[in-house]
């Protein structure tokens, strides 16, 4: 017999075993959907929907090292950070009289802070700005971190992670099991991802069913996967149409071939996908590609930034998506945009364009170019940005770079962010300490469901049972929601 | 009833001599003697010829379907699997030279790696070889994407010979090379690996993925890849603390012309087999996969090669490579039994050796479910666009570019208008490859409970810009027409000769691009397309370069079954 086993539902624990259970399997059927326990919850949009809001997921891919980005800056902490990651110039620490450049206070309980400050000397940009945008942004109150969050089964202490491995997240430190599960949005297999789920249950209310909720920038992913729900996928630059070579035989030949019938299934999905791509093109084309199409912007993005250009095209999509008088009028839309690179077992500390500084930069200054192009349109209160990143870095280094851990830090940014301060406890940066592994790894404390799910109910997803499915693990934390949304 | 053809095997020690890694008991014995090839060991066919190609080379061509009608499957195999290694790292290293000659600040970039590969892919005898290469660096990958090795042209290009000499030899033989390989230690980071000091501790991300991607993977399997099941829940292969063990493992490595005490010496001009400093090395003892225990004080060589010996033999090498070998040649889901029998040849070729790429290869090819030529309705996948772009050429004898203008002989731009084909040979964008082997399309596909890797890389984004590649390769780049530098011509003169005649035109495209398999929906819109630029008068080689094209849009190119 080729199928895992699977465990009846006996209870949710048992479920998700079985499921955590099922994560290696190479048959189809641990990752066929398992409809008889997802359907009924997600049968029927719910809530109100009024206006237009959107959440767009930047992916930081490779592993953030995270307490990097946002570093302890009163003295104490950060001396023991200082230790921890090895010292200044001999480990992975950075110099303290940069941090003062871009130092923050968390107005929830006055700890200082500091965002990743840039490391001069490198040939990025003229100036090495680090997060100052960012930083800009978090003064204004419009940015949340949520510190210490990673995967979890369950919330687990040092002791039961040593003692109780199944308790574990599944392959933990592995980049793709990990990524997916914070596309799954819990720490075990699944088929679909917390943003198509979302998507499933909210584009009800769109108008142009056609055209996906889930829209992505940055290609493949499982996290707009959902049961009706599929990632529509676009470039930087627009559309292109598929070129016939002009006239009517070629098109319609192409156009019959598309509708004929087919022996294979490979065959019947190549030709779904083309038609989709037609369908969609036909909508979009008049819009993005139009000199005086309702998809222009004029808000400036930053040059050699990938981000940059992702959520430029995030903004134009938006702008034209959101219009009450154009063919999309979608009330409720996902994106997700994704910056490579960070999996920095090397060079961690590099100057410019390749290190860790140069990504946080691009980030920072994307981000800003986001808000501004969302002010241009008048929607920075109903769009919200949010980062994930499969695990925080090892504190300890391994020579001139980290290597995989586990509990991070992410942020949320927007006119709806309840922002300016820190939802959680900043972990102490030791190394194996009460909540921390040999190298520094973090045990998180707050599991990415809460902040997924925190996320899903602003964008409209209320329903207490809705969320218990898409997030199956979320009634084992003390809240579902992490409060850093203006509801 | 079956022609009885007679046939004289070639002797090609010549070949085997010249051809690197290989495996021993691997001989192509001259044989004198007259034999029938059996009926299964014959294409009935230029189809089945054609079906067979597409497996197993970059795209059949008339002249290759020829070859397999006369020497019969296997010894078409036995052929390809003696024909020697076109060189890529010489010959780039040659152009490099006569580039800078020209002009002395003049140098090789990725992309002459790039084209030099699509010309191979082309126009190589060895195309089993090269195909082979291509699969295994779809499993064994680095990627020039990586900023250490993105201006080590040669030393990348040196990566792909390696695979393509160790392409029929063992796996024990090729899982040394690749881990000793420069480029694979910048991709991997094991390059110039310290052992631990302080605080410091040897990087874990060979040790990784040496076991999650390059042989075990994460779960205990059986031999037809079926998951082995400990209280109804799957085995985990390995845990962090072997991770950890095993990174101490891979330290020392440095430049194959580092002094033997510093490893940070050596120069990275260097592309020769990367060299292990003892006093860099970790000599502690060492617990690794299985609950081997490496003992202390070994020689870093000793130390790595016992450590590859465990991972080589455990029993997932087996079904993990054979699976994802006939995922790259045949079909995108396999049986458990097809697994089967293909992972008992790696076990055992007949001679009593392990890990024999050749026969495993082999009995890929020749197994009864691939040799099908009515195969069930989820048997096949969708075709890796590179390889439908390397097919279109092969199927109209594409001309190459001529050198561009003022460069040297081997400035041959192959790839010059290769765009949006989300695939690069060696240029994934993450160790995963382009694609995992267990993705499932969302929808039917998964719904029947097929794998499909390919769709991972396909959606309304990419399936167009890979037509319009094909649009600048069919519709702009024929003989006849404008003269183009950056891209090889079809020549689609056999197909205008038969311009008068739609029906014969569009029976020669599916012979040539769809070796037969084309569907009368498809037939019926050709034709009606033919006969409607008929019409308009269009030119006989504008009717060509229609066919091709359309067909080259056509599910049944973008598929194989």
């Amino acid at each position: 017999m080729n199928t895992c086993s699977r465990q009846s539902r006996a209870s949710r624990r048992e479920f998700l075993q079985g499921l955590a259970g099922a994560i290696g399997c190479g048959s189809a059927a641990a990752i066929i959907p398992q409809f008889g326990l997802v359907g009924s919850a997600l049968a029927a949009a719910t809530g109100t929907v009024t206006g237009y809001k959107a959440l767009v997921c930047v992916y930081l891919d490779g592993g953030n090292d995270a307490f990097n980005m946002l570093v302890p800056y009163d003295q104490a902490r950060y001396d023991t950070y200082a230790v921890a990651r090895g010292g200044v110039g001999t480990g992975l620490a950075l110099d303290r009289t940069l941090l003062a450049t871009t130092q923050i206070t968390d107005s929830a309980t006055g700890a200082e802070y500091a965002l990743h400050p840039g490391i001069p000397g490198g040939t990025f940009t003229n100036d090495d700005r680090g997060m100052l945008d960012l930083r800009t942004l978090y003064q204004q109150n419009r940015v949340a971190f949520i510190p210490n969050i990673g995967t979890l089964t369950r919330p687990i202490t040092k002791a039961e992670y040593s003692a109780k491995p199944g308790l574990r997240p599944p392959q933990l430190f592995s980049h793709q099991d990990q990524t997916y599960q914070w596309h799954f949005g819990r720490a075990g297999n699944s088929s679909v991802g917390w943003g198509g789920t979302v998507g499933d249950q909210l584009r009800g209310q769109n108008s142009n069913q056609t055209l996906s909720p889930c829209i992505s920038i940055a290609g493949d992913n499982r996290f707009q996967i959902g049961l009706q729900t599929f990632p529509y996928q676009m470039g930087t630059g627009g559309l292109t149409a598929l070129q016939t070579g002009g006239g009517t035989p070629r098109a319609n030949a192409i156009a019959q071939i598309l509708a004929g019938s087919q022996p294979s299934p490979f065959a019947t999905e190549y030709q779904a996908v083309m038609n989709r791509a037609q369908s969609v093109f036909n909508v979009l084309d008049p819009a993005l590609n139009d000199p005086g199409g309702l998809g222009n912007i004029t808000t400036g993005f930053p040059l050699n930034n990938s981000l940059g250009d992702q959520l430029r095209m995030v903004a134009r999509m938006i702008k034209v998506s959101r219009d009450t008088d154009f063919g999309i009028q979608h009330q409720r839309q996902i994106y997700f945009v994704r910056l490579g690179g960070f999996d920095m077992h090397d060079s961690l500390l590099a100057q410019g364009a390749n290190g860790h500084a140069g990504l946080l930069q691009r980030v920072s200054e994307a981000l800003l170019a986001f808000w501004n192009a969302l002010n241009e349109i008048g929607a920075q209160n109903e769009v919200t940005t949010f980062t994930m990143s499969e695990f925080a870095r090892t504190l300890s280094s391994n020579g001139n770079g980290s290597d995989h851990a586990w509990g991070s830090v992410a942020f949320a940014m927007g006119g709806a962010v309840n922002g300016g301060r820190l939802y959680g406890a900043y972990p102490d940066l030791v190394l194996d300490g009460a909540t921390s592994l040999a190298r520094g790894q973090q045990i998180p404390q707050i599991g990415m469901e809460q902040y997924a799910a925190t996320l899903a109910r602003w964008l409209g997803v209320t329903d207490t049972n809705a969320l218990a499915t898409i997030f199956p693990n979320l009634d084992e934390f003390a809240t579902a929601d992490l409060g850093f949304m203006v509801p | 009833m079956p022609l009885r053809f007679f046939r004289l095997a070639l002797v090609m020690t010549a070949f085997l001599a010249s051809s690197g890694s290989h495996a021993a008991v691997y001989d192509t014995v001259y044989r004198a003697s007259f034999e029938e090839l059996a009926p299964e060991d014959q294409p009935a066919n230029d189809a089945e010829a054609a079906r067979f190609l597409t497996q197993a080379t970059f795209g059949p061509t008339t002249s290759e379907i020829a070859l397999v009608r006369q020497l019969g499957y296997s010894h078409w195999l036995d052929r390809q699997l003696g024909m020697p290694l076109t060189p890529s790292r010489a010959f780039l290293q040659q152009l490099g030279t006569d580039l800078a000659a020209l002009v002395p600040t003049q140098s090789l970039n990725p992309n002459h790696r790039v084209d030099r590969w699509y010309h191979t892919a082309t126009y190589g005898r060895d195309q089993l070889r090269q195909r082979m290469a291509f699969a295994l660096s779809q499993i064994f990958v680095i990627s020039d994407q990586n900023g250490a090795i993105n201006q080590e042209i040669t030393q990348v290009a040196e990566y792909w010979d390696l695979l393509g000499r160790d392409a029929f030899g063992t796996y024990r033989a090729l899982l040394n090379d690749v881990t000793f390989d420069q480029s694979m230690g910048k991709y991997l980071s094991h390059f110039q690996n310290r052992r631990a000091l302080g605080a410091r501790l040897p990087d874990e991300n060979y040790a990784r993925e040496v076991m999650q991607l390059f042989s075990i993977g994460l779960v205990e399997r059986n031999l037809d890849f079926s998951p082995i099941l400990l209280g109804g829940n799957p085995v985990p292969t390995y845990d962090q603390n072997v991770i950890s063990q095993m990174a101490r493992v891979f330290t020392g490595f440095a430049y194959s012309n580092a002094s033997a005490t510093n490893i940070f010496g050596g120069s990275r001009a260097t592309y020769l087999p990367m060299s292990c400093v003892q006093n860099e090395h970790d000599v502690g003892v060492k617990t690794v996969l299985a609950g081997v225990v490496l003992p202390a004080n070994q020689i870093c060589g000793t130390d790595v090669g016992l450590m590859l010996n465990v991972i080589s033999a455990h029993q997932n090498v087996a079904p993990f490579i054979s699976r994802q070998l006939i995922q790259r040649f045949v079909t995108s889901t396999p049986s458990p039994a097809y697994i089967g029998r293909v992972a008992a040849v790696f076990e055992n070729n007949g001679s009593g050796e392990r890990g024999d790429l050749g026969a495993v290869l082999r009995a890929i090819l020749l197994d009864p479910d691939a040799r099908n030529v009515n195969p069930p309705a989820g048997f096949g996948k969708l075709r890796e666009p590179v390889l439908r772009l390397t097919a279109l050429w092969r199927a109209w004898d594409a001309v190459a570019p001529l050198p561009v203008a003022g460069q040297p002989p081997g400035d041959i731009r192959m790839s010059g208008t290769v765009r949006g084909m989300s695939q690069t040979p060696l240029r994934a964008n993450t160790v995963f490859n382009f694609y995992v082997p267990d993705f499932q399309q969302p929808g039917p596909i998964a719904a029947a409970g097929l794998f499909s890797p390919e769709f991972q890389i396909t959606n309304e984004n990419s399936i167009w810009a890979v037509g319009n590649t094909m649009y600048i390769h069919s519709w702009l780049g024929y003989v006849g027409g404008p003269v183009q530098n950056d891209r090889p011509v079809l020549e689609l003169a056999p197909l205008a000769a038969l311009a008068a005649d739609p029906a014969a035109m569009v029976e020669l495209a599916n012979q040539r691009m769809l070796y037969g398999s084309m569907t009368t929906a498809t037939r019926n819109a050709l034709t009606t397309m033919v006969t409607a630029l008929g019409a308009a008068s269009a030119s006989a080689i504008d009717k060509a370069r229609s066919v091709a094209y359309v067909t080259a849009l056509s599910p049944e190119f973008a598929t194989q079954r």
